[in-house]
């Protein structure tokens, strides 16, 4: 462990390597910042470009990336009400109200603090768990790892608003994955006579069309400054070094918030939403006087910045133990993975530490890194939001299709890119989720090939899925997941129906 | 302006897309070996069951008139039309390559769709051109398409 530390670090100190680490923390930010975009769509963008790349290369720009996409969110939260990115939502409730107040650099500075803090915390969780991850994967047989998979798309179902059209959303992108060359049958299957299509759906044009195609349809449709706020209510920028310092005061609400979003990020598919979402609604009702929450409590800026930021140590955690990616950008980084010939599992704790302590590294930098950017140049970062869509449209559009192109030098895969922008565009109208489908895409493979040897082993009986106690073990957390939500939902329609 | 929750307008006609989807899938996993087939066919049955049951809850919704109005014909428009210059992009990629087709096609977008004037959309159409080379073909060694035209020219 010792020595892969030092050559992940001696790694990081070239001075090209720290390059990639801020442009991967800048382009974070900028993604970060605009409102709709966020990391998964930056993640996107550069896929294509780190296929020259070292692959610890890659992975440092991508942990630039991961980084600061969370904390670059935030600043549109703080001073548009406009959260950057989903799990930055909660950080409006307290911010916004403080930036109406004239204090919206310590919100910013408590925000950038809190949301590098939370990092560190989840990265060291993330660093003492993984040892322990090595034995237990090992534990796993094919069995428990179709049930984790399964586990890993039913709960990202039920963070999503819509259970039914996210469980739809994995079953499409199931079969989307089994398109192509079964190796194990020798089949063909569903490719529609096109030869094209013999190598299956490819992932990098796939997530390009999904995320950052589908959001430039998304904009074109929807027209205008990419901020729908007044220039005129941005509020002034002053005092983030009393942010800074104001989180020091608030340890318990920092720690509280790190460790939650650790938490939720180590269970697959719940995401940064619920971690910050959670991580506020604790602090608050923890609080002896939560009295000024929601009217400008700058806990309530600490606490799901912390945890938002957090998660992201957490949620590697099951992407590279078990390759069940936790999220839509941990989805995009197994792409990033599985581009430079790394198969995220247990031989890959073993054979390539070092490459995942540069990760870790590079996550932990990038944080650093990301609020130091913040604190010094939000009001020049901010200008971004208000620049008209029909400039960055045509140029993201471009950029995208010569990325999907560039790969494998194939115009097939620039037509798949626009046929699943269109798909992405077209699930955002009709409110199914994207990221189970992506995350279904990729699981696909790995999901077939461990139900196979299940049956393999169980002679064909099913029912042996349940004789397998980790793998019953985790279809009954699966059955309390689903069935919990309804149950609620039930319990309330009683009460009100009583009331 | 529409922002995307108010966009997500469910419709029974959608889910009964899906329902034929998950039928023709299921169907044609039929066709497959034992091997290749029997996850596809396990999975098949589950899309079919799920999609069968999102009808149901449409119809229910539909017929308690609580599902939402459907779209208006403006944002359809809008829809296809920004799908048509999604469409044109792919099209003249691949007959006029990269290297024409981008400053081309966002000099035309800025002036034509978005109204901006020529000299600045001709700017940022050379920005993008110059990025483009810049990361492409001069750092990264990536040889862009060069279209139908030219190939068969040359």
């Amino acid at each position: 462990m010792l020595d892969s530390l030092v050559t992940a670090t001696l790694y990081l100190a070239d001075g090209v390597t720290l390059m990639y680490l801020m442009l991967g923390v800048l382009v974070g930010l900028l993604f970060g910042i605009i409102p709709g975009l966020g990391g998964a769509t930056a993640i996107a963008l550069l896929l294509p470009l780190t296929f020259g790349m070292e692959p610890e290369q890659a992975i440092t720009l991508m942990g630039g990336i991961m980084g600061s996409s969370a904390i670059g969110g935030s600043v549109t939260a703080i001073l548009l009400n406009a959260p950057g990115t989903a799990p930055n939502a909660a950080t409006c409730f307290d911010g916004y109200p403080l930036t109406r107040q004239g204090k919206a650099g310590l919100a910013i500075g408590a925000a950038a603090t809190a949301s590098s803090l939370g990092g560190i915390v989840g990265v060291i969780v993330l660093v003492a768990i993984l040892p322990m991850a090595k034995s237990l994967v090992l534990l796993f047989g094919p069995p428990a790892f179709f049930m984790l998979a399964v586990l890993g798309l039913v709960s990202l179902t039920i963070s999503n608003n819509n259970m039914l059209r996210g469980l739809i959303a994995a079953a499409l992108g199931l079969f989307i994955g089994f398109v192509g060359y079964d190796d194990m049958g020798g089949t063909l299957r569903f490719t529609a006579g096109i030869d094209y299509l013999w190598d299956g759906i490819k992932l990098v044009p796939a997530l390009i069309g999904l995320f950052a195609i589908a959001e430039m349809i998304r904009l074109m449709v929807e027209g205008g400054a990419i901020s729908k706020v007044d220039r005129n209510e941005l509020g002034e920028v002053k005092g983030v070094g009393a942010g800074f310092k104001a989180v020091f005061k608030h340890p318990r609400t920092v720690l509280s918030g790190s460790f939650i979003g650790t938490l939720v990020g180590i269970v697959p598919g719940v995401g940064g939403t619920v971690a910050s979402f959670l991580s506020y609604s604790f602090t608050v009702q923890s609080s002896r006087d939560s009295s000024q929450f929601g009217k400008g409590d700058i806990r309530g800026v600490i606490a799901p910045e912390a945890a938002n930021n957090a998660k992201d140590g957490g949620s590697l955690i099951p992407t590279l133990a078990f390759g069940i990616p936790g999220s839509a950008e941990m989805a995009l980084f197994l792409g990033v993975l599985v581009l430079h010939g790394m198969q995220p599992g247990p031989l890959l704790l073993i054979e390539r530490e070092w490459s995942l302590l540069v990760l870790i590294i590079a996550l932990l930098l990038a944080t650093i890194a990301s609020a130091c950017v913040i604190a010094v140049a939000t009001k020049y970062l901010i200008k971004i939001t208000f620049v008209d869509s029909s400039i960055l449209i045509p140029t993201v559009l471009s950029v995208a299709l010569v990325g999907a192109y560039a790969l494998e030098g194939s115009l097939g895969d620039v037509i798949m890119a626009a046929v699943f922008g269109v798909i992405g565009y077209v699930m955002i109208r009709l409110d199914y989720p994207r990221i189970t489908l992506v995350i279904a895409i990729v699981l696909g493979g790995m999901m077939e090939r461990n139900f196979i040897q299940s049956m393999l082993m169980f002679r064909s009986d099913w029912t042996g899925f349940f004789r397998d106690t980790t793998s019953l073990v985790i279809f009954t957390i699966i059955v309390m997941a689903l069935a919990l939500p309804v149950l609620g939902r039930i319990r309330r329609r009683v009460r009100n129906a009583n009331v | 302006m529409p922002t995307s929750n108010s966009l997500a307008r469910p419709t029974v006609l959608v889910s009964c897309f899906m329902l034929m989807l998950a039928i023709t899938l299921l169907y044609l996993s039929q066709g497959f070996g034992r091997s290749s087939g029997m996850f596809p066919r396990f999975i098949g049955w589950v899309f079919v069951v799920l999609t069968a049951a999102d009808v149901v809850v449409q119809l229910i919704a539909w017929y308690q008139r609580k599902l939402p109005e459907t779209t208006e014909t403006a944002i359809t428009i809008k829809q296809l039309k920004s799908m048509g210059w999604l469409l044109g992009l792919v099209v003249a990629l691949s007959i006029f390559g990269f290297l024409i087709t981008i400053p081309a096609y966002i000099f035309t977008f800025l002036t034509w769709r978005a109204g901006h004037d020529k000299r600045r959309s001709a700017f940022i159409a050379i920005g993008a051109l110059v990025f483009v080379w810049v990361i492409f073909v001069w750092l990264l060694d990536y040889e862009l398409y060069a279209g139908l035209l030219l190939n068969n020219l040359s």
